[in-house]
């Protein structure tokens, strides 16, 4: 990699403050306009200023006045963002607690608090809540109640509750809050989900209180399964989230294993681990062993075989997931679901009523690709 | 005989949501509206609020740190505080006693 080229500065701004031996040496001069137009609006995209800001200041990047400001406006804009997602967070832990539903906070809006030296570090663009399934038909009747919208209707009543990973809702602000019922879509997230996660065990402060979140454990598991599970190309950020906390925050090796193994998703976290690792550069550490030489079972391998096959489709990930739905009953509801959802989903996601069955004969068939 | 109150001390409210960058600091009271972006002096203000004081004190302190006129440094602490007590960030506290 050379010094100096867009690519290579964004290595070495994903990687600062992290052991890595492929790390890019510091550019020697200030990058040119056009490779830091590159790098900026790169981060601008990835949500990577702060880090990039973080870079700045520990010297590692010399930038102009102008370029200088530039990054001031742009991570000002990130940052201010944050509080307003933090501000959504009071109020929807306010609302969930008074209704008695179990949850615990995910990703950006926690992790940001808590493993990164400087919440600047870690910006985030919505909110991510997990909510044990008790509680869920609370927690959708609160979204409603406050005017907020969900991209896309339910397939039909009670997937969402039972089979799905999560429901995106833009609020009346236009914030975006996410509320899970699993860590992972697809197979992977057949068996990470918040009955087995919750209560949660641990918390963050956030405006002097305490907010539930997960255990670290679960937390590098979450940021694996979104690695291997979320984009066809893992983002930048993720693959950042993987390494901070397998190799800054530290969670026990044989704790991760555990939790691991009981979401029958090993296999999956080591690739997690692995991606992230081989992307960064990072140095050796206890857990990137753990993820070169854990040795999964063919269940945990089916699973993380499909969902790679997959390949960031939605329709080939919900084909896929079918296989991994524990019972007849269940394998019922969910294929009914897929091939003859409500007329709503189908209209609004399909494009009519022969939208869906043509998506899934080329998801099965391959020919979507 | 007790003494008499000291002069009424400024200190951040609870509860603000804050992140710190080259752009300054920035704070959002969750029961506010609107945040707030404090830059050039405005984030020394803020530090100082953290231990909190007088207006006399926190006027001395920032014209030690800067080096500046405490007389100028009073005149626009003093706008700077008023900002920040109308974001709902800062308050006035009870004075202490002698």
């Amino acid at each position: 990699m050379t010094a100096g080229t867009p690519e290579s500065l964004i290595t070495l701004v994903l990687t600062h403050g992290l052991a890595a031996t492929g790390r890019p040496a510091p550019p020697r001069t200030v990058p040119s306009e056009h490779d830091f137009d590159a790098v900026l609006a790169l981060a601008r995209r990835e949500r990577l200023t702060g880090l990039l800001a973080a870079t700045v200041a520990a010297g590692e990047l010399v930038l102009t006045d102008a370029q200088r400001a530039r990054l001031a406006e742009a991570h000002r804009d990130a940052m201010l963002a944050c509080l307003a997602l933090e501000r959504l967070a009071l109020v929807v832990h306010d609302a969930l607690a008074a209704r008695g539903v179990g949850h615990a906070f995910l990703k950006g809006v926690a992790w940001a608090q808590v493993h990164y030296p400087d919440p600047s570090w870690r910006a985030y663009g919505d909110v991510d809540v997990l909510v044990h399934p008790d509680g869920w038909d609370d927690a959708v009747a609160w979204c409603r109640s406050v005017g907020a919208v969900r991209h896309y209707p339910e397939p039909r009543p009670g997937f969402d509750r039972r089979f799905g990973r999560s429901v995106a809702w833009t609020m009346p602000d236009r914030l975006e809050l996410d509320v899970h019922r699993s860590l992972a879509p697809g197979p992977l997230g057949v068996t990470v989900t918040a009955d087995d996660l919750l209560p949660a065990a641990a918390t963050f402060r956030l405006a002097g209180r305490d907010l539930p979140r997960l255990e670290a454990a679960s937390e590098l598991v979450h940021a694996a399964l979104h690695a291997v599970a979320g984009d066809r190309v893992p983002r930048p950020a993720v693959l950042r989230d993987v390494a901070q906390l397998a190799t800054i925050t530290r969670p026990g090796v044989a704790e991760v294993e555990a939790r691991a193994r009981a979401g029958r998703v090993g296999a999956a976290v080591a690739h997690g681990i692995r991606l992230a690792a081989d992307r960064l550069g990072l140095a050796p550490h206890p857990l990137l062993h753990w993820a070169n030489t854990y040795r999964p079972g063919p269940d945990e391998r089916r699973r993380l075989r499909a969902t790679l096959a997959a390949d960031g489709s939605y329709a080939r990930q919900a084909w896929a997931t079918l296989r991994f739905v524990e019972g007849l009953r269940a394998k019922a509801d969910y294929l009914r679901a897929l091939a003859a959802p409500a007329a709503a989903y189908r209209d609004e996601r399909d494009g009519g009523r022969l939208g869906r069955p043509r998506r899934l004969l080329a998801a099965v068939t391959g020919h979507d690709r | 005989m007790a003494g008499r109150p000291g002069p009424a001390r400024w200190r951040r409210r609870a509860g603000v949501l804050e992140r710190r960058g080259p752009f300054g600091v920035a704070l959002w009271a969750p029961e506010h509206d609107e945040p707030l972006v404090l830059a050039g002096t405005g984030p020394a203000v803020w530090d100082a609020l953290a231990v909190g004081g007088s207006d006399d004190e926190l006027a001395a302190a920032l014209a030690e740190a800067f080096g500046a006129d405490p007389r100028r440094v009073a005149a626009d602490l003093a706008a700077t505080l008023e900002v920040l007590a109308r974001a709902g960030l800062a308050e006035v506290g009870p004075g202490g006693r002698p």
